[in-house]
């Protein structure tokens, strides 16, 4: 998995690539929350070069969520577009997280 | 376009490439069809390859769409420095050269700039087939320059190999309905095998999901009050079971404000037993709470495959289908029983001597199977059976009664095997007047051949009936006379405990 971090922007951006599974997932957790803690507090998350989400990569972004509504920001992810996707479907977590269609829309708000 | 080359269908058609290509087509249609079926590979590999081989290129990649992406379908040829496998787009990119002339705009990867000459047939003539459409290319995808006369020999390929590949893909497409009805089958017949077993039901559950997600394993968790506690699981890491499930205990939660949905938020524990994914659903859906918890895992190395979530999904709420199923049989066995314990005790109630009788040797039976270190659920089917266990003393009538005493154990087994999910009743019953020694009845059955259950009912009995006939026993006398008939009538292990219980201060 590659993590990329841009905390230039605000929202800032983390862009994921690869599969965020048990082995993955703590790694995306230390950078965002470290990001967070340090940023403005709102953060998009980009997931649409991701390949597979499991329970714990699941996990791991609701943790992220509440950090940053904890903080007053928002967490706003890009969903990945192939069957990766379902996670959120199958969860029922589709309106729990703030999911849109890619970044730019993310970055007007 | 710079590096890149787009082939149009071509009106000529050599005509020795028209007759290799029939045999191809041959092939795509019969026996990759066959042999798909049987190992579950795609009859595309075999179609590119011959692809390869007459174009002359040395590398052949096959893409399909995948939302706005293309997925590697497959790849052949050895020096194949293609680019990555989501490397390759459809549309939505701004950095990217557009190589289409017809059919679907297709993009190449920015990638794809250090990777001069890749040579690609692009076909709108795949995407009319169905959600399998695709984009086939052909290398070399290094510095190889492409002559006019490749060029020209590749378009009457990208022509010719159009009825192939729709073939190949069709045939994959259909290879796919058949395991996935195959697998439909096989989980109705399982399920409608073992409906009231509801353990044994999400066994072969969890079996379905790892053996076709090609998971190393999973488990099955079901509620009991506030707990999730693992009913079965397969193949998981030593020291898995002992882990708490219940939501908020260290390895799952709850997502706030989405009832029922759990999530993975203890990595540690489960990275510390090797773990390397783990995707868990919990069901049935719609409930506030998981009623059952269905995971599969990969190890430290392994990968879980993305159609598992769904698939856990399914089954999940075939397994709460299950355990409904199953309640509502024990349910109706439990109401059965109560009703043959009923006609047990109306027997015991006409005669002084033999009141309480069934009470009487299910108490000691239990002693006796708890003595042996029987496991509960043994000695809860032994209890069982002894508080029924002459049930068929009811066809006895005054006029025959020895045959009636011969014919009660096989007339209560049938009697009990009537009642539903409670199938391992009737061997006991059926066995619970044979003799350690082979003397016994109605089978002659010998030593470890009689189910230890009945071996323990038969001791029981054998204490019960002794005290009926003479209340206040001598302890020695009644000693010796069990010892007597260890090895004989009883089985010795049963007729020890038995004694041991009497000698208890």
């Amino acid at each position: 998995m590659q993590i990329t971090v841009s905390t230039e922007t605000d929202p800032m951006v983390t862009a994921v690539v690869g599969r965020l599974d048990l082995r993955t997932a703590p790694e995306l957790r230390a950078q965002v929350t470290a990001a967070l803690a340090a940023g403005p507090g709102s953060m998009i998350v980009d997931l649409s070069d991701v390949e597979f989400i499991d329970s714990s990569g699941l996990g791991v972004l609701i943790g992220l969520h509440k950090q940053a509504d904890a903080q007053g920001g928002r967490l706003t992810i890009v969903p990945p577009m192939g069957s990766a996707r379902q996670i959120f479907a199958l969860t029922r977590t589709e309106s729990f997280f703030n999911l849109v269609p890619n970044q730019h829309p993310a970055l007007d708000r | 376009m710079k590096n890149v080359t787009a082939i149009d269908t071509a009106p000529h058609i050599p005509r020795s490439a028209r007759h290799r290509l029939r045999s191809i087509s041959a092939e795509a249609s019969v026996s990759p069809l066959l042999a798909a079926l049987g190992q579950g590979d795609t009859p595309l590999g075999p179609v590119l390859r011959q692809v390869g081989e007459l174009s002359g290129m040395p590398s052949v990649v096959f893409w399909k769409p995948d939302g706005r992406r293309l997925q590697l379908a497959h790849r052949h040829g050895d020096d194949l420095a293609t680019p990555e496998d989501n490397g390759m787009r459809l549309l939505g990119g701004t950095d990217q050269d557009d190589v289409s002339t017809q059919g679907i705009p297709l993009m190449v990867p920015a990638s794809a700039a250090a990777e001069p000459h890749v040579m690609t047939i692009h076909g709108s003539w795949f995407a009319a087939v169905g959600t399998g459409g695709g984009l086939l290319a052909l290398g070399p995808f290094g510095e190889r320059e492409l002559g006019r006369r490749d060029r020209r020999e590749l378009s009457a390929l990208a022509a010719l190999v159009d009825g192939p590949v729709r073939q190949a893909l069709r045939i994959g497409e259909l290879t796919a309905q058949v395991r996935s009805l195959k697998g439909e089958a096989e989980l109705h017949r399982r399920s409608l095998g073992s409906a009231t077993d509801d353990v044994t039901s999400l066994g072969l559950l969890l079996e379905l999901a790892t053996s076709t997600s090609g998971s190393i394993g999973g488990f099955v968790a079901v509620r009991e009050g506030d707990a999730l506690r693992i009913a079965v699981e397969r193949s998981a890491p030593d020291g898995f079971a002992a882990l708490d499930l219940t939501p908020g205990h260290g390895i799952l939660s709850v997502v706030p404000g989405v009832p029922g949905v759990l999530f993975v938020d203890g990595y540690q524990a489960l990275l510390d037993l090797g773990i390397g994914g783990l995707v868990a659903v919990g069901g049935p859906q719609h409930a506030e709470q998981p009623q059952i918890v269905m995971g599969l895992f990969s190890d430290a190395d392994g990968i879980l495959e993305p159609d598992c979530a769904p698939l856990l999904n399914t089954l999940v709420d075939v397994a709460a289908i299950v355990m409904t199923s199953a309640e509502v049989a024990r349910g109706t066995a439990a109401r059965h029983l109560a009703a043959l314990e009923a006609l047990c005790r109306a027997l015991d109630a006409r005669a002084h001597a033999t009141k309480h009788h069934h009470a009487r040797v299910a108490k000691t039976a239990a002693a006796i199977a708890v003595g042996l270190r029987l496991p509960a659920e043994r000695v809860a089917l032994v209890t069982q059976a002894a508080l029924i266990h002459d049930v068929g003393l009811i066809a006895a009538t005054s006029d025959a009664a020895i045959a009636a005493e011969f014919a009660h154990p096989a007339v209560g087994a049938d009697m009990a095997a009537l009642v539903p999910g409670a199938a391992e009743l009737a061997p006991v019953i059926r066995a619970h007047h044979e003799w350690w020694d082979g003397y016994g009845f109605p089978n002659g059955l010998l030593g470890e051949a009689i189910p230890v259950e009945a071996r323990v009912l038969a001791a029981a009995e054998f204490y019960v009936e002794t005290l009926q006939a003479d209340p206040v026993p001598d302890v020695a006398v009644l000693v010796g006379e069990i010892q007597s008939r260890a090895g004989g009538q009883l089985d010795p292990a049963c007729a020890q405990q038995l004694i041991d219980i009497i000698q208890e201060p």
